[in-house]
């Protein structure tokens, strides 16, 4: 953490970078939140641990079109999420220095994030600056899904249902979403319009379904939605169920692999039509 | 008394291909069941996987999506993007609940009218085989 501290101050002195954004520690509180650091401050609150959940690649586009350099202090999680950014060409690689840090695991109401169970790499796959330690990656386990999958169909629609009948459509998980931007949004849109805006079951169920599917291919997996809703919506686990049946089609992990192109943009001539076929039957 | 019901299918259907398909079907006086409701779709790419589970929720029992042959396409590539979307979009239906025999997607071209008849009758009658188990994702008033 320190050689880091000393790397963006030294970034920021010579101007290599016009503002880094990073975590700051509130002294008073102990709160820690997602801030920008300019030149002529101490980066003396700036921190990097356990509290560290915000995925600071949300903040980017908005600064990278303020300024014309920005340092990120990223996760792995956020790095992969910076990777599919960078492939939508929402933002600009040259406008970026990625300081990528060695995550030990993120801790979310007083116990480990869910999502550090199943990280696929604590090192951003995009960096222009190493801190910390790097582990080795592994693939990621997946078991809540793998539980959902051993239910029958109409137990895992009563359980999904009773989660989808408490969202109250606030689009929490939409605005958090750093894969999210579409201008409109086809929640948002009135004609066609697919979903009712109403918070009934069957408007959210068509929601949840097309957020998912949205982001098949695309998500990185940084347990955003699933942490500011306010509802506690499992969306994590519909976002991980398409990770892995993303991975067994087409065996792409999203965000591992810089510039590899998302699954669902690109076709294959050789895809088998196995993949047409249900899973269980 | 109960009634049976007869299962309500919603087939997505590309023009160039199924449903010319489906039309020869038609008068070559193939006799395929009346379930069917068919969706004609410039091309198989045009599907947008909305489709799909909107048709579920409004209570459909099962949804078929026929394109062109791959190779076949009339723009030349949009059934590839249609396998990609509608295998992933099949995944996710599986994993919120919905029956794996309730979705059906297949290649029909322009000449096989009998196989659209074949596609239509056993589909509907994998279908009736599941009317005792829950038809997930419909609305709560449509529901059986």
């Amino acid at each position: 953490m320190k050689e880091m501290r000393k790397k963006i101050e030294e970034l920021l002195k010579n101007g290599e970078i016009d503002v880094a954004l990073g975590y700051r520690e509130n002294p008073a509180t102990g709160e820690v939140k997602a801030d920008v650091f300019r030149k002529d401050e101490t980066l003396d609150d700036m921190v990097f641990d356990e509290r560290c959940v915000q995925n600071l690649v949300n903040y980017l586009p908005t600064l990278v079109a303020r300024y014309k350099k920005v340092g990120i202090v990223l996760k792995g999680c956020d790095g992969r999420s910076l990777v599919t950014q960078l492939v939508e060409h929402r933002i600009n690689k040259s406008q970026i220095v990625a300081l990528g840090i060695g995550c030990e695991g993120v801790r979310l109401d007083g116990k480990e994030a869910d999502k550090c169970g199943d990280c696929a790499t604590n090192m951003t796959p995009i960096v222009d600056y190493e801190f910390g330690e790097k582990k080795q990656k592994k693939d990621p386990v997946f078991s809540k899904v793998k539980e959902i999958e051993r239910m029958s169909p109409a137990e895992r629609w009563k359980f999904f249902a009773d989660y989808f009948a408490r969202c109250e459509r606030c689009y929490a998980c939409r605005q958090i979403c750093p894969s999210c931007y579409c201008e409109i949004c086809v929640a948002d849109q009135q004609e066609p319009k697919w979903i009712e805006p109403s918070a009934k079951l069957s408007a959210n169920t068509m929601w949840h379904l097309i957020r998912a599917y949205h982001l098949a291919g695309r998500c990185a997996d940084c347990g955003e939605c699933e942490r500011v809703c306010p509802q506690e919506i499992p969306m994590r686990l519909l976002n991980n169920a398409l990770e892995k049946a993303v991975h067994e089609l087409f065996g792409v992990r999203p965000g591992t692999v810089p510039e590899e192109v998302p699954p669902l943009v690109v076709l294959n001539k050789e895809d088998p039509d196995t993949i047409l076929e249900g899973k269980n039957e | 008394m109960q009634v049976e019901k007869e299962p309500k299918i919603l087939a997505i259907l590309c023009k160039w291909c199924s449903y010319a398909g489906a039309d020869l079907a038609g008068t070559s006086r193939f006799i395929y069941p009346a379930n069917v409701r068919i969706v004609q779709v410039p091309c198989s790419g045009r599907v947008d996987p909305i489709m799909i589970f909107k048709a579920f929720v409004e209570g459909y029992d099962g949804v078929m999506v026929s394109g062109c042959h791959p190779g076949d396409c009339h723009y030349g590539t949009g059934n590839y993007h249609a396998r990609r979307r509608i295998a992933v979009a099949r995944r996710l239906l599986e994993f919120v609940g919905v029956h794996p025999d309730r979705m059906h997607f297949t290649w029909i071209s322009a000449a096989e009218g009998k196989k659209f008849a074949d596609v239509c009758s056993r589909f509907t009658d994998e279908l009736k085989a599941l009317s005792g188990t829950e038809k997930t994702l419909a609305r709560k008033e449509l529901a059986t």
